[in-house]
């Protein structure tokens, strides 16, 4: 409604078919006779108001321009008509129907007159949105800096001024006016939008860290964001200009905040029914203020343009695989290698065929060679290795693995991958890197003969190579540990020739005295080593060449120059093994010159030199045997535990098992009780308990409990260690005197303890003996936490194998054979060399592999150390192998071996059983059924095997066969 | 790829729409400040009752649809959810849940939503059958997928809290079946990560926690808890230096969740 009653005269002549024709009529000049039916300028300026209100500007602009014109000419406004009002809704009239004009030259005109005040901040709007939409932007930028002053529209200002100003090219101005914004803006869409903005523009200007806050500011209200694919784009773009300037974790935080593909476009989808419901409300509501119009003009071209940019991701079907590759890489030089490795895989996943594919593959393999996982990686190779073949970056993959593999003790990955990369990338810069690597692996494993074929094959390749030196003294090396003492000698002496100077001459003049030494030329080798020590007196390799003297006296004899030697070799830096070497060697000779307190000298001064090193447990073993071979074997077990009491609460001292077993070979025997040599009695087990617990268990005194709860922990976990050895201590007694209930007692009290209380030596045991009592769950977790937390312990082979057996009991053959074979492999086997070796046999012949179980059966049934149930169970599985592969002949053999086992293993009477029911049902296999018959009821007569399952059903086959026979007799 | 920068430039103010206001079926709209609510109906009082003014009263299933700004007290308590106040979040956010009550599954209503804030704080406080009670009443009420598969999550941890994981991951599987929004991923791989940790699979619970960071990075609020499993992941499979890192990050990135203070008792640094 328009009209008041008030006015109902008026009412009658304004409407709208008047109004248009009144406007006809103003607008067309066609009133020649205007000036005799001249209409009141109050009632066209109250028609152009009706018309605004009737959101009609069309019709209100002219009638609007004809009060001006009018006013222009001298006519005068009613009291109360303000000419300022009349010519700002003149403006933003002209501005309505896009005229910019006009709306321009009269919004100049007033403000020529009336700059201040209300109504000049409207007019000045609306001259400022003019300006912009005709592009004089720079002049825009001044009208919206004078609008500031307006706290009605300063915050528009501000924002409009910044819009122009980046429009205008003066980003500077833009960037200030926006800062200015937000400092006042409520949190809402509006603020948003601004951040959004200025991040662009701080982007634009490369204020990378101001750009880089922006973002961070805005990701705490991503949900404020309508724009969501222009965030998208923005975080981009920010992304990869931070990884340009190498602001990495900038650059994380910019890509983390790009949704992918699925969430943008539906977040957007939101977002666009949100502002449409938004445009409808504000083309409903809209006034006839210029900002009002402007507001609902750009919130449509909002909408075009974001729909416009969904439908462009909508087309890249690879979006995410884009943005995967750039966060992969992100994670990847931040040093998050699981990350990376995650986001690589998901990509090559959902985008097996992408234009990153080989590079994906490639940083794919890279992140698993950086976090260690080796077997992850390997799998990566071998993915890459079908999808590209002859990727040029495949080659890289290789070497990266190969590196890897080799960090990981993988040799087999390495020289599978050295081998593919050398073969199959016959020109790539990377053959020659990979070339000398796998000499080197080989010659690391011990496989000398393909080391010097991988060296002589780079020396015809590139014999003046940046390894050439590497590669010649190498192949020498390769002679010398294979024996061929001669051959290396004259091979160091062509190196020595060629590089005088070289890097590895000093080595190589020791290597020749060694070589001389292993012939048996000590003139030579003696010759040589005076020469390199008068040469070389401060060389690292110092204490090494002084070790060979001393080996070099002892092959002639000159045992006091040999001591001499190396006990000046002691004296310098050696490394662990070299040191244990001379430390025995002295031993030894002091033991064959009976001067055993000598020896006790050498290693009591050892442990006090050097208190921590790892070879003080030997010192106290050592100190030990040699005092019970004086026969004070009190004063060897005071001794020993005084330096085993050191470290018995630390369970990563491993050695210190081997110590406890030689105490308790010590305190199980009676002592000698005076000067005659009389013995005690043997003491009870109760007696050898209370012995072994007085040595390593003082009271823990209350005041030492400390407040802080770590400490206690640890003190606790200590405390623990402490008594579980001093259990093992007994249970190694009672597993000398053949006690294994009393033994197996004691490790299932040890068995109590959480895994992290055991020392690696007593873990394998225990854990042993809970898989013999059925324990599995336990025992597992007991060989997890010894292969996690002691892989290098020479008792990490106790868990490897008993992994192996679980997993080969559970049917999990594959994961079986790896266990079996890190526990040759990795652990070196120390302890479970025969357990592993069989265990890889029968997992081998479970998995139908015969050939290759066949040869490890053979290498345990011949092997003498390994006599016992190893044999039996091996004589026993190569039969069964042979009467897999069937056959007459092989069925004989096959019977042949189930003889042997139960005439010469009888003692191990599951393997017995075994053998009987295997050699009976040959013989019915063969048609020899009296045979048959005759073997199995001589197993029944086998009172030793009556419980075993094998023995029914040998009864029940012999029932069958006696009636069997019974009837073809009758 | 090109990544179209002009969508930034053009500005526009786009003001929230904030009304409070309930529309009818028959098309009539009501002011929430112009009605009460009165034995389960709205009331509006025409005139002054001084003059004898009228009421109109409409039943509350005449309400088809509510125009309703998001209650400033769900974010809030969401926020304070974040910092481990669980029991100062379910106070907060209660009275909105309650209000919402008779409008649980109307279009605009924010029932849901604030009773799914509610039921991961009474999680949070280990009030394992109060949440399991909720997060139901969210499934029955709930047509929003999203919040429904948010609300089975909070199902699926109760069952890991009554020490049934078998189950819970079960019930992941089917989640992650049917519902596909990020949060729901991002949370079912960080509970994932959790039943892993507890079975001591530390490699399979770093492939969990870490998908946080890797595919959910905009989800801030899960970072704390995607941390701390990271490096207790990390502590349990050896790697002592990425450990110590990914507690420094969790102190240093989040200082005021809970799962900071955590980290600081935890790492001991």
């Amino acid at each position: 409604m328009r009209l008041t009653p008030r006015r109902p005269l008026i009412r009658a002549v304004l409407s709208s078919r008047f109004a248009c024709g009144l406007c006809f009529f103003l607008i067309s000049g066609l009133a020649a006779n205007a000036q005799q039916v001249q209409v009141p300028i109050a009632q066209i300026l109250f028609e152009a108001e009706a018309n605004v209100k009737a959101k009609k500007p069309g019709d209100a602009a002219p009638l609007f321009d004809m009060v001006l014109s009018r006013v222009d000419k001298g006519e005068t406004l009613r009291s109360g008509q303000s000419l300022d009002r009349i010519e700002f809704q003149a403006a933003a009239a002209f501005f309505q129907v896009e005229n910019y004009e006009r709306a321009i030259s009269i919004a100049q005109k007033s403000l020529g007159r009336v700059s201040s005040g209300t109504v000049a901040s409207d007019i000045r709007l609306v001259l400022g949105l003019s300006l912009a939409l005709q592009k004089k932007y720079t002049e825009a930028v001044t009208v919206f800096a004078e609008l500031e002053n307006s706290p009605k529209y300063r915050e528009k200002a501000l924002l409009y001024r910044a819009m122009a100003a980046q429009a205008a090219g003066q980003p500077d101005v833009a960037i200030d006016a926006l800062t200015r914004t937000l400092k006042f803006s409520a949190h809402n869409g509006d603020w948003a939008d601004a951040v959004l903005s200025l991040i662009a523009l701080q982007l634009q200007q490369k204020n990378l860290p101001e750009a880089r806050a922006g973002l961070e500011a805005l990701r705490g209200s991503l949900d404020l964001v309508d724009n969501v694919v222009g965030l998208n784009a923005l975080s981009l773009q920010l992304g990869d200009t931070l990884i340009e300037a190498n602001d990495i974790p900038g650059a994380l935080t910019a890509y983390r905040t790009v949704f992918p593909r699925e969430t943008v476009l539906s977040r957007q989808k939101k977002q666009n029914a949100r502002m449409e419901a938004l445009l409808a409300q504000r083309r409903a509501i809209a006034g006839a203020g210029a900002d009002d119009a402007d507001s609902v003009r750009r919130l449509d071209e909002r909408l075009k343009a974001t729909k416009v940019a969904m439908a462009e991701i909508e087309a890249r079907a690879d979006y995410n695989a884009f943005l995967y590759y750039r966060l992969g890489n992100a994670f990847y030089q931040r040093g998050g290698t699981w990350e990376a490795a995650l986001l690589f895989e998901r990509l090559l996943d959902e985008f097996p065929i992408c234009d990153d594919r080989e590079r994906a593959y490639l940083a794919m393999v890279r992140s698993y060679a950086e976090s260690g996982r080796v077997a992850k990686m390997s799998d990566a190779i071998n993915r890459f290795a079908r999808a590209a073949p002859n990727s040029e970056l495949l080659a890289q993959a290789l070497f990266v693995g190969a590196q890897s593999a080799s960090d990981g003790g993988r040799v087999d990955l390495q020289m599978k991958f050295l081998e593919t990369g050398v073969n199959q990338f016959g020109k790539s810069p990377l053959r020659e890197f990979m070339l000398i690597m796998q000499a080197n692996a080989h010659f690391t494993v011990g496989h000398f003969d393909q080391a010097r074929t991988s060296v002589e094959n780079y020396l015809v390749s590139y014999p003046e190579g940046r390894f050439a030196e590497d590669a010649l003294y190498l192949r020498a090396m390769s002679s010398l540990v294979t024996g061929s003492n001669k051959q290396g000698i004259t091979e160091i002496g062509e190196y020595l020739k060629k590089y005088p100077e070289g890097r590895f001459v000093s080595d190589a003049r020791f290597r020749i005295a060694s070589a001389e030494f292993a012939l048996q030329d000590y003139d030579a080798a003696s010759k040589h080593v005076s020469e390199w020590l008068a040469d070389y007196p401060d060389n690292s390799q110092r204490g090494e060449v002084l070790s060979l003297q001393g080996d070099i006296y002892a092959g002639q004899q000159l045992i006091d120059q040999a001591i001499k030697s190396y006990r000046a070799a002691l004296s310098l830096p050696l490394s662990d093994d070299l040191l244990g070497y001379v430390l025995d060697e002295l031993t030894k000779h002091y033991q064959a010159r009976r001067e055993f307190n000598e020896a006790v000298l050498m290693w009591k001064d050892f442990a006090r030199e050097k208190p921590d090193h790892p070879f003080v447990v030997n010192a106290a073993y050592w100190i030990g045997r040699l005092r019970a071979r004086e026969g004070k074997t009190d004063e060897a077990i005071a001794q020993m535990s005084a330096i085993a009491i050191r470290y018995v609460g630390d369970p990563s001292r491993d050695s210190l098992e081997r110590l406890l077993s030689q105490i308790a070979a010590f305190v199980a025997k009676p002592a000698k009780s005076n000067a005659g040599g009389k013995r005690s009695p043997v003491p009870t087990m109760s007696e050898v308990e209370q012995r072994i617990a007085g040595l390593f268990l003082a009271p823990v005194p209350t005041a030492s409990k400390s407040d802080n709860s770590n400490e206690n922990d640890v003190n606790a976990l200590a405390k623990a260690t402490t008594e579980a050895r001093v259990l093992f201590t007994t249970a190694e007694v009672a597993s000398f005197r053949k006690d294994k209930t009393y033994r197996d007692a004691l490790l299932t009290r040890i068995a109590e303890n959480p895994p992290e209380a055991l020392p690696p030596g007593i873990l394998g045991s225990v854990a042993d003996l809970l898989y013999e009592q059925g324990k599995v769950e336990q025992a597992k977790s007991f060989y997890d936490y010894l292969v996690t937390r002691y892989s290098k312990s020479i008792y990490a082979d106790f868990g490897y194998v008993g992994l192996g057996e679980i997993a080969y009991a559970a049917g999990n053959y594959d994961t079986a054979y790896t266990q079996f074979s890190n526990a040759i492999d990795r652990a070196g086997a120390r302890f479970k060399l025969m357990e592993a070796t069989l265990g890889r046999a029968k997992t081998l012949f479970a998995q139908g592999k015969l050939d290759q179980a066949k040869e490890l059966f053979e290498q345990v049934a011949s092997n003498r150390q390994w006599r016992g149930a190893s044999t039996a169970q091996s004589v026993y599985s190569l039969g069964a192998i042979l009467e897999k592969r069937g056959g007459s002949e092989n069925l004989a053999q096959a019977q042949a071996h189930f003889q042997r086992v139960y005439l010469s293993y009888r003692k191990f009477t599951p393997w017995v059983a075994r053998a009987y029911l295997s050699s009976g049902e040959t013989f019915e296999k063969l048609g020899q059924l009296k045979e048959a018959l005759a073997t199995y009821q001589e197993m029944l007569r086998d009172e030793r095997l009556a419980g075993f399952p094998e023995t029914e059903k040998a009864r029940a086959r012999a029932d069958e066969l006696a009636k069997q026979l019974k009837g073809g007799s009758a | 790829m090109k990544f179209f920068p002009c969508i930034i430039l053009a500005l526009v103010c786009v003001a929230p729409l904030s009304a409070q206001r309930y529309l009818l079926k028959d098309g009539k709209v009501l002011n929430q400040a112009d009605v009460v609510l009165r034995d389960n109906k709205l009331v509006q009082s025409i005139g002054k009752a001084e003059s004898g003014g009228a009421e109109i009263s409409y039943a509350l299933t005449d309400v088809v649809r509510l125009d309703w700004p998001e209650p400033a007290e769900i974010d809030a308590a969401r926020k304070l959810l974040d910092s481990g106040k669980a029991a100062e979040a379910e106070v907060l956010v209660t009275p909105i849940v309650n209000q919402f009550a008779i409008f649980p599954k109307q279009p605009g209503s924010w029932f849901a939503s604030a009773a799914l804030v509610r039921a991961r704080a009474l999680a949070a406080q280990t009030k394992t059958d109060a949440a399991e009670r909720a997060a139901k009443d969210i499934i029955a009420v709930s047509v929003d997928p999203d919040i429904v598969g948010l609300a089975q999550i909070v199902l699926a941890e109760q069952q890991i809290r009554r020490g049934k994981p078998v189950i819970a991951d079960a019930m992941l599987s089917e989640i992650l079946r049917r519902h596909s929004s990020d949060e729901a991923e991002a949370r079912a791989a960080l509970l994932r990560g959790d039943l892993a940790l507890a079975r001591k699979d530390y490699e399979a619970a770093l492939g969990f926690y870490l998908q946080i960071p890797s595919f959910y990075g905009s989800l801030d609020s899960l970072m704390p808890a995607a941390l701390l499993g990271s490096a207790r992941a990390y502590r349990g499979y050896g790697d002592s230096n990425k450990t110590e890192r990914a507690f420094l990050e969790l102190m240093n990135t989040y200082p005021a969740s809970a799962e900071a203070a955590l980290a600081k008792r935890e790492s001991g640094l």
